[in-house]
């Protein structure tokens, strides 16, 4: 059983057989009975102080006092038992608030340092007042109040006026308490004080915090929205204002502002909010990249992951910087979730830095950025050549899938080139294989004639049949599947060298099996 | 009592009524007692739940648990046969204890039976206290009928009311000031806005005499305390609850914080603004924004200090200032704001304007331009609680008689209120000689007495009229 529920119990007994408990409160000293039950010798940080300072003077519990009430109670003493310089409230003002059924108290008013007075005290004149009140002289033309007496049957509040009454309470009861921001926008809109303009703009601050906290967007984009259209509204006359807003948005993109996106919303599911979150981040300055890239790197959401690429990419098609900043950072996780940002942009440094994490030392990095390289057209022939023979299986397989994807001229004349090369390894048939299906996938009437060399050239030479090269002209030919590349393969068919025929044979089964 | 809109108030006067009727005619176990007995046991249950059921009256009003009951047209009848059964029998009111558990239907059934008696007997109230000793199983208290002289409890409460208007008047400067500077807290105007709702529930027409303060020296700071306290009687004629109440107190109260750093030239220039002055004027509403912005507040209060005085010089069609672009539809509280500062500036002597408006001048004003300025389903309501001659008006009557506006006991009848006379006192000053219910008829002729002809603003008479309800024993005390 907890102190709380001790005290209560306390609390019940005592209240069944008497059904009160009053207590008096001195400043230093609390009686119950006329009797001091708990006195202080400090009035710092104490009980009785507190009650007696804020003007509590008796409290009186009641039979039926519930844990509920009770726990209310000790939260408002402990709430209050200090106050600030300039408080918000006190124990007297939250008990008035609450309005607990089982507690009763009395205050008293709280003393004040200066004093207004008024002299309420008729002036006395020298004559009968109400006599001359009768001879004054009437009221000018002038004077004479046109409007006509109130009919009372016109001034009978109709049911729908009463409705009306009604939903105009029920509204304010309902109000938000961000209501208020639409007359700070109003405020701001018209302010030609910079002074007000950024008192203004701090408490426009602590809202938008106060709405990520309450993951509330719509309050959150509100204030944004709207300040955009404040910026636009006043970007002809007052720069001052337009610099102060573009500060707003440089705040907001710090880290010590985006933190609570880490904090509430990184494991919360955004399937419901990723327009409105998207939009929301896309108001941040690109300095911003730095604390969403960490983001990116710690959320295990993939839907969260997806919508920080798209907005880092946004942001960085602003201002490249911070991002090329970012991907200096050794983490390879983090480097890694960046590389699809890079696929988006058009900004010829991607293209730079993706050559360089080709060559990264973390074989997912490679892979990444291969990808991103081809997905962007950006793969230059030397890193292509390069990549073809690496000594990473995976790599090279990742290539060849890459090549094959599209047909390519580029790709297609840097293949022939290289299968033309003469200090090709003969040996590894595999690697030459996948070389001329690539071609085959990517190639078009270019590579023909290199095709046919291959494919008829010494075809009479024993042993020649089963050169690889001439195995992979064939099966380059299947894949191109053009009309020339079938007439080839026809006459291939027809060839007086079996050598040739079996080729044909064995590539037509290769690409039956492919 | 349920504070929120003192239905079970009205409802235990009836059941009383019905029950005392019935038991007149019938005998005990008759199936109209029975039910009638019933019904006043829910009603006494219910309220019991909140304390001592006390039935009291005080000038001419009953009292439910310590709050002025607030008549509906439907009981307006029941209400002043009522009156009259109490004072043929003396009394002053009656008292059910909330420690006392058992009010069985027999019990009380004996008890209203000795009720209706006692009227029979020479000294009624000492008679029934009598047999009430004599059936101690009968567990009410009964009061006697109550002087005109104020009780401790009405002493108490207008000191209360004094104070807490000057006290207000001293705290908004301090805020302005503090504001100006830094942050200011609220935790004063909260306790003084707390103070004044319960002013409010206790003695609205108190709330509405002092309202009527005008002090030119400290015209902004008066005015807003005014607008404050006639906003809270408003909301509260409305049905506002408590807490709401205590922030439209507190709105009202800041409503014209702006002001203070306008030019005492502009807002004293006797003539008209030229267009300077004019812009200087209308920035005060955003001005009051940002010292507003200042205040260390909860953040439910901050948005409602804010909006209400952002929008009390808004049209319901959101013309006026300051302009708006956001902001599409006016908040209740700016709507009540705009009603009471303008009812309240209207009453006030201004350098502008040739003489203030008397308050049913203001009305009438105010009432020309319903749909325009004002919302109309509020400004009627105004009306209503603030009657066609409001409480604190200065009145000729068609007798001659000069009097003062107390109350408006029937709020079905605007017009004829509860009117204290005035005459000259020996100092030439002037003094109360006489309380009139105007809604009283003239028996030997059966047509209403005395009639209002005219309101008069309290500066002819050279009077606050303030002090008659502030009372002239907390006045002397409070040297100036």
């Amino acid at each position: 059983m907890n102190t709380l529920e001790q005290l209560l119990k306390h609390f019940d007994i005592y209240l069944y057989e008497h059904g009160e408990i009053t207590i008096d409160i001195e400043k230093d000293a609390i009686f119950f009975q006329g009797r001091p039950i708990h006195t202080v010798e400090s009035e710092e940080n104490s009980l009785p102080f507190a009650l007696f300072r804020d003007g509590v003077r008796w409290l009186k519990f009641i039979d039926g006092i519930t844990k509920d009430e009770l726990q209310e109670f000790m939260d408002i003493l402990i709430k209050y038992s200090v106050l600030s310089d300039e408080p918000e409230g006190d124990i007297a003002i939250a008990l008035w608030e609450r309005k607990f059924t089982y507690i009763e108290y009395e205050t008293v008013d709280m003393p004040f340092d200066t004093e207004y007075k008024i002299d309420l005290e008729q002036t006395q004149t020298d004559e009968d007042t109400i006599s001359a009140l009768h001879r004054e002289s009437k009221l000018s033309e002038e004077e004479k109040l046109q409007d006509p007496a109130i009919d009372q049957a016109s001034i009978e509040i109709s049911a729908q006026e009463q409705a009306q009454i009604k939903e105009m309470i029920l509204i304010e009861k309902r109000m938000e308490p961000t209501a208020y921001l639409d007359a700070l926008f109003d405020s701001l809109i018209v302010q030609v004080e910079k002074d007000n303009f950024e008192v203004i703009l701090d408490m426009l601050k602590e809202e938008l915090q106060g709405s990520l906290n309450r993951k509330d967007l719509d309050g959150a984009l509100k204030i944004l929205n709207n300040l955009n259209y404040i910026m636009e509204e006043r970007v002809d006359n007052v720069s001052w204002a337009v610099s102060l807003i573009d500060n707003f948005y440089l705040y907001i993109s710090r880290p010590e502002c985006l933190d609570v996106l880490t904090n509430v919303w990184s494991q919360t599911d955004i399937s419901n909010h990723t327009a409105k979150m998207q939009k929301f981040l896309t108001y941040l300055k690109p300095e911003a990249i730095h604390t969403l890239g960490e983001i990116l790197h710690k959320t295990p959401s993939l839907q969260m992951r997806r919508l920080l690429t798209d907005v880092i990419a946004t942001l960085a098609a602003r201002d490249f910087s911070p991002l090329q900043s970012l991907l200096t950072n050794p983490d390879e996780e983090l480097i890694y979730r960046l590389i699809p940002v890079l696929t988006g942009l058009e900004d010829q440094r991607c293209a730079n830095i993706l050559s360089k994490f080709i060559r990264h030392k973390s074989l997912r990095i490679r892979q990444e950025a291969i990808k991103a390289q081809f997905h962007k057209g950006a793969l230059r022939v030397k890193d292509l050549f390069r990549l073809i023979d690496d000594k990473d299986a995976s790599i090279r397989a990742l290539v060849f899938k890459q090549i094959g994807l599209s047909r390519d001229n580029i790709t297609e004349k840097f293949l022939v080139e290289y299968l033309e090369r003469p200090n090709l390894s003969k040996t590894d048939s595999s690697h030459i294989t996948e070389c001329f299906k690539a071609l085959g996938k990517c190639g078009s009437s270019f590579c023909i004639p290199f095709l046919r060399r291959t494919l008829f050239s010494k075809g009479w030479l024993p042993g020649s049949a089963h050169s690889p090269f001439r195995n992979g002209a064939a099966i380059a030919l299947n894949k191109l599947d053009t009309n020339e590349s079938t007439e080839l393969l026809k006459k291939a068919r027809r060839s007086l060298y079996p050598g040739v025929r079996g080729i044909i044979k064995r590539a037509n089964k290769d690409n039956v099996g492919s | 009592m349920d504070k929120e809109n003192g239905l079970s108030g009205c409802e235990l006067i009836k059941a009383l009524y019905q029950l005392i009727n019935t038991v007149k005619i019938h005998q005990n176990n008759n199936q109209l007692v029975k039910e009638c007995v019933e019904q006043y046991r829910t009603v006494i249950y219910e309220l019991l739940q909140y304390g001592d059921v006390d039935i009291q009256i005080w000038r001419g009003r009953f009292h439910i648990q310590g709050n002025r009951l607030r008549y509906r047209k439907d009981i307006f009848h029941i209400i002043n046969e009522l009156l009259d059964y109490f004072s043929v029998r003396e009394l002053g009111g009656l008292r059910f204890p909330c420690t006392y558990q058992d009010y069985s239907s027999d019990n009380l059934i004996t008890f209203v039976r000795l009720l209706n008696e006692s009227a029979h007997y020479y000294n009624p109230a000492d008679w029934l206290r009598n047999e009430l000793e004599k059936n101690p199983q009968i567990q009410v208290e009964i009061f006697n009928k109550l002087k005109e002289n104020p009780s401790d409890t009405d002493i108490r409460r207008r000191k209360m009311a004094k104070d807490t208007y000057f006290h207000a008047v001293s705290t908004i400067k301090d805020v302005a000031d503090k504001a100006s500077h830094g942050v200011a807290g609220v935790r004063r105007s909260r306790r003084l806005a707390q103070n004044i709702v319960d002013l409010v529930e206790e003695d609205s027409s108190l709330i509405l005499g002092i309202s009527t303060i005008k002090d030119y020296d400290d015209y902004t700071y008066t005015h807003s305390v005014n607008v404050a306290l006639l906003a809270t009687c408003l909301g509260r004629h409305i049905g506002l609850s408590e807490i709401l109440l205590e922030q439209l107190a507190v709105c009202g109260l800041f409503h014209d914080l702006g002001k203070v750093g306008v030019s005492k030239d502009i807002l004293h220039k006797p003539s008209k603004l030229d267009n300077t002055e004019w812009e200087e004027m209308q920035k005060h509403p955003l001005i009051g924004v940002r010292k507003i912005l200042k205040l260390k507040a909860p953040a439910a209060l901050r948005s409602r200090v804010i909006l209400g005085p952002f929008e009390h010089h808004l049209n319901p069609d959101l013309s006026g200032y300051p302009k708006t672009h956001f902001i599409k539809k006016i908040s209740l509280f700016g709507k009540i704001l705009r009603i009471v500062d303008v009812y309240e500036a209207l009453t006030s002597e201004r350098d502008y304007r040739p003489r203030a408006f008397t308050p049913d001048e203001a009305l009438r004003r105010m009432w020309s331009e319903a749909g325009i300025n004002f919302d109309t389903a509020l400004l009627k309501s105004f009306i209503h609680m603030m009657g066609i001659y409001p409480v604190g008006s200065i009145v000729e009557l068609d007798s001659g008689e000069i009097g003062l506006v107390l109350d408006y006991p029937d709020e079905s009848d605007i017009a004829r209120p509860v009117v204290a006379l005035l005459i000259n006192d020996e100092k030439n000053g002037l003094a109360i000689s006489d309380t009139i219910n105007l809604t009283n008829q003239d028996t030997d002729q059966g047509t209403p007495g005395r009639n209002i002809v005219r309101g008069i603003h309290f500066s002819k008479l050279g009077i606050q009229p303030s002090r008659f309800f502030i009372g002239q024993a907390l006045l002397t005390k409070d040297t100036a």
